[in-house]
This record gives C-alpha cells, structure tokens and sequence, in this order.
C-alpha cells in the first residue's frame, strides 16, 4: 500500500484550475521526485497534500487514513513534515532552537509549564542529532538570520526532519544554490532517504535524476507522465 | 556544565534585581523622590512584565490593555464597596478573573488576525470597555471613580500583616513582582515560551510544525490580560479608589511606550527598565518642567528611530562591545563543539 495517496484533485483559484484530475501515489521509503515548468501547480499540491490548501474535489489518504480536510497542524501532527520554496525559518532563532520548538518531544509537552527547554539535556540531544545530521552542529548558536543562504536552506530541512516526520516534502530545496552546495544536498537527501518517505519538487531535472526513485512530471495542473529516472530521460524528447 | 552556569548566570541576574528593588525603600527620600512612587513603579512594573508577554514574546500589538489593569481595579473597588469585601486574596482573585476574563473574551475576536487588524480590534475592545466604565455610574460610579478603599491586611491566618504603610504595601507589591517575573521566567522558558515566540516569528512555520497557533495566542494575550488585572488591583489598593482613566486609549499608550523604551522586544527586563525611565523622567524631570511628558515623547520617537531595541538593545550592544558578553537575551543550549560526531559533517556552506 502506497504511504500517501491523492485521488482525483481538483484544484482551482477563482477562475483559474490550476489542478486537474491530479492521482498521484507515493510509496513509503522511496523519493519521488515531482518536476513541472513554473505555475505548473506544483507547490499547489504540496499545499493541499499538506493541509494548507483544500481541494475542491478529490481526497488524500495518508496510510490509509482519509485526511483530506484535516488542518495543517493534524497534518503535520500525523507525520508529514514539509520545507517550503520561500524560505520560512524562525529568524531570531538560533539554529538549535528552530529544531528545539519542531521536535515531537517538544510538542507532546507543549502545555507542560515546568519543562525547561534550554537546559534540558535529553532535548539538546536530539537537536544536535538532528543538527549533525545536516551538517549545523557547529553553528548552532547561530540565529538563523545570520546563517549564510545554504546554511539556512539545510536548517530549512532540518526543522521539518526535527519533527521526526514519516513524510518530508522538500519544495525547490535546490533554489538559489551553487553547484558545490548542490552537490553537499544531494548528499544530505541521499542519506534522508534512509530514514523517511520523500517527495522532492525541482525544477531541475538533473539533480532528481540523481536521487529520485522515481519521477512525476506534472504540466498545466496535470500528471503527464511518472516512471524511473532512467525510462523518463530516454523519453526526453516526448515531454519537450 | 555550561548550561548550568549559564542557567545560573541569569537567576544571579535575577536576584539581584529582586535584591535591589527590596532595597528602594531605604534610599528613596534620600533622592528626593517619594515613597509612594516606588509602589507606583513596582506595580507598573508588574503590569508591564506581564504586558510584554502579549507585545514582546508572542508579537500581539495590544493598545488596548488599559482596559484590563482597569478592570483589576474596580474588580477590587467594586468587591469592596458593593459586597463589603475585606478579604486581600478574595479581591486581588477577583483582579486576575477579571482581567482575564474580560481579556480572555476579547481575545476570542482577535486571536485570529494579525498585525493592523489585530492592533484595531485590541483599540476597539479598550475603548468598549472604558466607555463601560464611565457609562455604568450604578457600578463604578463614573468619572467620580469609587472611593476610600481600604489597603486590606496580608491575612496569614495565623496572623496578618497591615499595609497601609506605603513602605509596607511597596514590599506587598514587590513580593507579587517577584512571583509574576518567576511565573514568566517558568514559562518562557517552557514549550509553551518557545512557540509563542515561533508563532511571533512566523505563523504558517508554526501552524507546520502541528501547533495550533489560534490557541497559543489566545492563551497568551489572556494570562497577560490576568497579570494587568492583578496590577490593576494592587494599583486601586494603593491609591485607595479606582477610576476610568487608566482605561483610556491614552494610558493605554503608555505601557506599550514604557516597555518599547525599555526593550521589551529583546529583552526580559526591558519593561522594568521603561517603568523605571518613565517614572524617574516624571519625577526628576515633572519638577522642573511640566513638558516633561514632551520629553518622554522625543525619547520614544528617539528609540523608534535609531534604537528599536530601546534601552536593553543599547545595554546588550554596550556589553556586547565593551565586555564581550554574548548576546544573551534569554537562555541558549551550550555549545557541544568537543562532542565526537559519529559521521564527518556534511557541510553545505
Ligand atoms: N493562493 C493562491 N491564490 C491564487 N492563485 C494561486 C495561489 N497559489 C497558486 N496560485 C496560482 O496557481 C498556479 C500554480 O502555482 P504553483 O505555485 O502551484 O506553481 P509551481 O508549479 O509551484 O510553480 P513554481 O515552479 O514557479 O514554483 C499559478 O498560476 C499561481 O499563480
Ligand atoms: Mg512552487
């Protein structure tokens, strides 16, 4: 069974559809990767897989679960995780306390008054697990504001793999990025994929060729075509 | 460990304000200044702790909080005058409930908007029940506000200390100061601390992360409402009556003045240090000219422009450059740089 499933999404904003009969499957510990031209509705779906947006039609099953007019906290309560194009960390943070306030420890005692969050070792644990894991620990007194911009689209990942989340949608982690911090992401996601489902947007294909299992072309708020990488590319010229 | 001396760093910090403050008493004449101001200052000062949770921890722009130290305040006249009430607890209870109350109501309007909208509703609540207040003469009689309270006993039980001293009802005030800036230490430090400070950052992050942000505003603007209430009490108790005008749009400009002076918005102390700046501006200044409160004004202005931070932003940058103190504002997780890593960092620099 697929982790999460939406069938028949019908998305639109006022006059305009911007998503169309979308069914889209993802399989769990596998990345799948979505790529489309721009305002082809990619983000759009993430909002709605993720409880930002609704769909006007259609439904989102989460293992199982129909979830399709959840908010956005039970979403992300569930277990879905996200990061977003536009970056959307807490600024005034330091590194380490925008991954303290997302992890699951954190929020199971987010009414516990006399939980001490600063000074409580087991949580400094897990941040700075989960810091080491995208390579911040060093900077983690940083507040985020200052972080230089790759810094901060890895902390942009970890604060939603701080939730310790079944599902991570990443949307354009790549934007704004040189090839030498391009490389160090593919890393990082490459070695995510042991831990979680991921579902990566891109406009670049090369670099989902180089992690997804497989990809999802979406065009004009349609799915046009999902397959391996490989048998994607050797049909290059169709989709173009 | 480093956490524990940085934890303990700032409870030194913390006590010596408390230690300080218990010594106002025993110099102030020696100033020139009167006793009565410092219960002023100290009740202010709770008032303005507990208003910075709203404006500086969670990012609520109330205008409108006069309303809620007032309503403290008749709470207390009315218990007394109406219901011939002589119990201390009983009547500063009945503060907090209805600062709270009247707080908690308001804030099912406001706790979903944002910003101007927010600011507005927070207004237009303050002045509805201001209005109240000055309307409804049969309760709070008005303009003529409601006279000759009693300073009621600290009743222990076994036995019950007076306070209609002004020395002794100071030390009355300075013992609910302490107990509200230990609360809000407790609490900012708590979950609860970091998400309002995420949902003042950035709600849809927030809403992401699984909180739900509606709720966590709510909770926050009404504690602050039920700390301006018990102000408000305290304040009615010392100057033995309550009436309207602390409710105006007016004094309610004032706190959020006095705690932006301060540096409310990074800091802990900063509401304290506005109180103080204010009332020593009043009381230093206000004898030798009546434009003072001008002054005061050109110092906001002064602090809007080129230090947002208010007095604590300027301490915080002074310590910073002449100290090399860090930039300490609330309690970080120490550093943990001589911890092996099981892998090599993958660094995206
Ligand atoms: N909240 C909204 N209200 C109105 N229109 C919207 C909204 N969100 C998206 N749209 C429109 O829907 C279309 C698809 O937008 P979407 O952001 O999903 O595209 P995208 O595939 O993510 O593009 P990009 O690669 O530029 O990020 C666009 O035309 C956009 O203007
Ligand atoms: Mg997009």
């Amino acid at each position: 069974m697929a982790l999460l499933e939406a069938k028949g999404i019908h998305k639109r904003f006022g006059q305009q559809v911007v998503l169309e009969k979308v069914n889209i499957t993802f399989e769990e510990n596998q990345l799948s990767g979505i790529v489309g031209p721009n305002g082809a509705g990619k983000t759009t779906l993430f909002n709605i897989l993720t409880g930002q947006h609704w769909p006007d039609r259609g439904k989102v099953f989460f293992n199982g679960k129909n979830i399709t007019r959840f908010s956005r906290q039970r979403v992300a309560r569930m277990g879905i995780a996200r990061s977003f194009q536009i970056m959307n960390l807490f600024d005034d943070f330091t590194a380490i306390e925008n991954i303290m306030v997302a992890l699951p420890n954190v929020r199971q005692r987010q009414f516990n008054m006399f939980m001490n969050v600063p000074t409580d070792s087991a949580i400094q644990d897990e941040a700075y697990e989960v810091l080491r894991r995208i390579g911040l620990d060093k900077v983690a007194r940083t507040e985020a504001k200052n972080l230089p911009y790759g810094k901060r689209r890895a902390l942009e990942i970890g604060v939603a793999l701080a939730s310790k989340p079944r599902m991570l949608f990443l949307d354009e982690p790549t934007q704004g990025m040189g090839s030498d911090q391009m490389s160090n992401l593919i890393d990082l996601v490459l070695k995510l994929k042991e831990i979680v489902t991921i579902v990566v947007i891109e406009h670049d294909m090369d670099f989902l060729v180089e992690i997804a299992d497989v990809i999802s072309v979406i065009l004009w708020g349609q799915i046009i075509a999902t397959d391996a990488p490989d048998k994607l590319l050797a049909n290059r010229g169709v989709l173009q | 460990m480093t956490s524990l001396r940085s934890y303990s760093n700032d409870f030194t910090k913390m006590v010596f304000v408390f230690a300080f403050l218990a010594t106002v008493p025993l110099w102030i004449s020696s100033v020139g200044l009167y006793d009565y101001i410092a219960i002023e200052i100290i009740i202010w000062c709770i008032y303005a702790m507990g208003y910075n949770l709203a404006l500086g921890y969670t990012g609520l722009p109330s205008f409108g909080h006069g309303a809620f130290f007032g309503i403290g305040a008749y709470a207390m006249a009315m218990y007394q005058v109406h219901e011939g009430g002589t119990s201390l607890w009983v009547g500063l209870l009945l503060s907090i409930l209805a600062g709270a109350g009247a707080g908690g109501l308001s804030a099912l309007f406001m706790s979903h908007r944002r910003g101007i909208y927010f600011a507005l509703m927070t207004i237009a609540f303050g002045q509805v029940f201001w209005f109240v207040a000055i309307k409804k003469r049969e309760y709070t009689n008005g303009e003529d506000g409601l006279l000759n309270l009693e300073r009621l006993p600290v009743d222990f039980g076994i036995f019950s200390l007076d306070v209609s001293s002004n020395q002794s009802m100071y030390f009355l005030g300075l013992a609910f100061f302490m107990l509200v800036v230990l609360g809000l230490w407790t609490l900012i430090h708590s979950p609860f601390g970091y998400i309002i400070q995420s949902l003042k950052q950035n709600e849809t992050r927030t809403w992401f992360l699984g909180y739900n942000v509606h709720l966590f505003k709510w909770i926050s603007f009404t504690l602050s409402t039920a700390i301006s209430g018990l102000a408000g009490g305290l304040f009615a108790l010392t100057q033995r009556s309550a009436f309207p005008d602390v409710m105006s749009l007016h004094w309610s400009g004032i706190i959020v003045m006095m705690t932006i002076v301060g540096g409310g918005l990074v800091s802990f102390w900063g509401p304290v240090l506005g109180v103080m700046f204010y009332f020593i501006m009043r009381d230093f200044l206000g004898t030798y000219t009546s434009t003072w409160i001008l002054w005061f004004g050109v110092s906001f202005m002064a602090v809007i422009l080129f230090e947002p931070h208010g007095i604590a932003g300027l301490w915080m940058k002074i310590s910073q450059r002449i100290f090399k103190m860090s930039p300490g504002h609330r309690l970080l997780p120490p550093e943990r740089t001589l911890v092996p890593t099981p892998e090599p960092s993958n660094e995206l620099v």
